[in-house]
């Protein structure tokens, strides 16, 4: 396996720092110092769906209850989304000390790491990993000797679901049900796992969350543009000479990405997994940022040579094959959005029908009951308005118009 | 409403039962909210849809029954609530806050749409030889929102 | 399944019991460690499970079904997973796949006579930046070509 360490650079999270620097800097904070960095920072939740982070965090520690959890949700499921494992393989020193500053900050005494079952081969090392930040009392009673600070982590290990990213479903599943996303409200926040006030944060939140304690949120928010602060790790995978994560502030041009991997004759670019939007190159010039293009950091690069149709069709496949078949858009809808790619694939379709169908995809982004059903749909309509032309004249023989 | 949440369901079936306060009347009891341009003063944690019902609106349902713990699934019976991106299933979604309730906007009317066109699509239902012809939930749903055509095909055999 | 076995198990599911608590959040560690060890989950495991959780067996198996690294049915003994998503397809997922396939005789889904291989496909292994990818069991391959996938399924004992 190459999975060993590289030498990786960035501006914030692939920074230098030593294991249990943000924890030995907030036992001299207050929590409200810690929430006002955050807040300075303009930290949002780097999961993709950009809720500020200090929001969460002062909501969940002013829920009054005996006890609270902080869920660090390492379930990347997303196609193409690869930065977790890089985290957890090569920075666990920031992982784990971010989840333990959350857990200082919202009041939490258990945190609990949801790694998904496909990452099985990492539980063992991060488990010795525990055990040695137990021994230098980084984790436990007493934290560093700071009377009352009690926290620790335990590690979840998923079973293979896509929708558990999901935080409710996430939560659920920690409880033993089915993964089954939960009505909102009550957010996590009042009542999550066990019925107690439970912030779910992704790996990479928490990573960013260490070096902001330990720097000062205005360092973070100087980083990135005005409304999407700091950096972002993107897993760039596809066509290009080097795929890898890196580490670029928000605000970087698409094409400056695609000139960095090293990426040629690209044709289209998806941004932010299966679920995210695909871009056709006359975009190429959108900036990366929550207020443009968001994404959960995942960039898949497609060259010339490569059918959007087919690629339509694989996310497709893949969101009949993980829809949890609660709610009725996102269970029939998708098999439908299926069905019409195969309409087309097999020249069977007539435009009246694909029309219903982007109107169908736009329903389920509004009437579905969770993340999943709500985004699923992006991708089959981006892609068949921005490559029109390619999947009705140019494939299938030039069936329209003749 | 106590015994809801005691019954033994996962938590993604059970909707957030906030207990309805004894007496609405006192401060903070109650909520005022608008319902489609009208004001109505509501005891705080009633559902939207319990909210319709004491209102004359209709609004259709189908996962949703008094003696089954409360899902929010089918879809049938979502909102336009201001200020909040995506629609509501009303039955599962308790009033907390001052909130404006749209009930027959149009992009409700079309996802209820949508989803009604997608139960029929996945139903094997031979209406004419059906001991509920006539009397049937989903036969007066499609016929009130007008879906007279399968939109996306239709199943010709039952799955099982 | 003899009386033994039946006993064997049911101590087996009490020392988990143990390990992780009776509560019903321990249900899915503690699946987990029955499917690590018999490679799936039978119905008799199921009711053991359910009767010291004091839940019904039907949850059990509700849970089960959902997820897609436990099953109830038998699988071979060692399960290889495929990552289906397009960054491995693009590169060359499929002639490693026909490769894979031609050696052991049997198609994706389908389990070999002598029970030592089922095949799968799996959803995005995490693995996007070095494809194609394949688990083995919980050790992940990548990079694979056809010749190297084939080289690797004749190590597994």
């Amino acid at each position: 396996m190459e999975l060993t360490k590289q030498k990786r650079t960035g501006p914030v999270i692939f920074s230098e720092y030593k294991r249990g620097d943000a924890i030995k800097k907030i036992i001299t904070m207050t929590r409200e110092d810690i929430l006002f960095e955050l807040k300075e920072s303009k930290l949002k939740g780097r999961g993709g769906a950009g809720f500020p982070t200090s929001t969460k965090w002062m909501l969940t520690a002013a829920s009054k209850s005996d006890e609270k959890f902080l869920v660090c949700n390492a379930d990347e499921g997303e196609p193409g989304t690869f930065k977790d494992r890089v985290l957890l393989i090569e920075y666990p020193e920031l992982v784990f000390d971010g989840m333990v500053v959350g857990g200082y900050t919202i009041g939490a005494g258990h945190g609990i790491l949801y790694l998904r079952g496909e990452y099985e081969y990492l539980l063992k090392s991060l488990q010795d990993y525990l055990e040695q930040m137990r021994k230098d009392n980084l984790l436990g009673k007493n934290i560093l000797g700071k009377e009352g600070f009690n926290f620790d982590i335990s590690i979840f290990l998923g079973s293979g679901a896509y929708v558990c990213g999901e935080e409710t479903a996430l939560i659920e599943s920690l409880e033993g049900n089915r993964g089954e996303p939960r009505n909102r409200p009550p957010y996590p926040i009042s009542t999550g796992y066990l019925g107690k006030p439970t912030s779910v944060n992704n790996v990479e939140t928490l990573c960013a969350v260490a070096h902001i304690v330990l720097r000062g949120g205005e360092w973070f928010s100087k980083v990135g543009t005005d409304k999407s602060s700091g950096s972002k790790l993107f897993s760039v995978s596809g066509d290009c000479e080097k795929p890898g994560v890196y580490e670029l502030p928000w605000g970087t041009k698409v094409s400056e990405l695609l000139e960095l991997v090293g990426a040629k004759n690209t044709k289209a670019v998806q941004i932010g997994g299966a679920s995210g939007v695909c871009i056709p190159k006359s975009q190429f010039t959108r900036t990366l940022a929550y207020e443009d293009v968001a994404t959960g950091g995942s960039i898949m690069i497609f060259n010339e040579s490569r059918n959007m149709l087919h690629v339509l069709k694989n996310f497709m496949e893949f969101f009949v094959d993980e829809s949890c078949g609660q709610c009725t858009p996102c269970r029939i809808g998708n098999v439908k959005l299926l069905e019409g790619v195969e309409m087309i694939e097999s020249g069977n379709y007539t435009f009246a029908h694909i029309n219903k169908l982007k109107e169908l995809g736009k329903t389920m982004q509004v009437a579905s009951k969770c993340g999943l059903g709500q985004s699923s749909p992006n991708s089959f309509i981006s892609i068949l308005e921005n490559f029109n032309d390619e999947i009705f004249n140019s494939a299938n023989g030039g069936r329209n118009g003749r | 409403m106590e015994d809801k949440m005691k019954l033994r369901a996962p938590v993604s079936q059970k909707a957030h039962v906030i207990p309805i306060p004894e007496h609405p009347e006192y401060i903070g009891g109650s909520i005022s909210i608008q319902l489609n341009e009208k004001k109505v003063t509501v005891p705080f944690g009633i559902t939207i849809l319990e909210t319709c019902q004491q209102n004359q609106i209709h609004i259709p349902t189908l996962c949703h029954h008094k003696d089954l713990c409360v899902a929010g699934v089918c879809r049938v019976c979502v909102v336009e609530v201001e200020g909040m991106r995506t629609l509501q299933a009303s039955c599962a979604f308790p009033i907390t806050a001052p909130i404006k309730i749209k009930t027959t906007s149009s992009s409700v009317r079309r996802a209820r749409k949508h989803v009604i066109d997608l139960l029929l699509s996945e139903h094997c239902g031979e209406c004419y030889s059906c001991f509920r012809n006539n009397n049937c939930e989903l036969q007066s749903l499609a016929k009130e929102y007008g879906i007279d055509h399968y939109n996306f095909g239709h199943i010709e055999k039952p799955r099982y | 399944m003899l009386v033994v076995e039946k006993n064997a198990l049911s101590d087996e599911i009490e020392s988990y019991i143990k390990k992780y608590g009776d509560d019903r959040s321990a249900l899915l560690m503690i699946l987990h460690e029955i499917q690590d060890k018999h490679r799936h989950i039978s119905e008799f495991a199921q009711q053991e499970v359910a009767r010291l959780l004091n839940i019904h067996p039907v949850e059990v198996y509700s849970v089960i079904s959902f997820f897609a690294f436990l099953n109830s049915n038998p699988k071979g003994r060692n399960i290889v997973r495929i990552c289906q998503t397009i960054s491995c397809d693009m590169h060359g997922k499929a002639d490693v796949v026909q490769a894979i396939e031609r050696e052991l005789g049997i198609k994706i889904g389908e389990t070999t006579k002598d029970n030592k291989f089922t095949l799968e496909y799996a959803n995005c292994l995490g693995l996007c930046d070095m494809g194609p990818a394949m688990a083995i069991n919980d050790q992940v391959y990548t990079k694979l070509t056809p010749e190297k996938a084939v080289e690797l399924l004749s190590k597994v004992k």
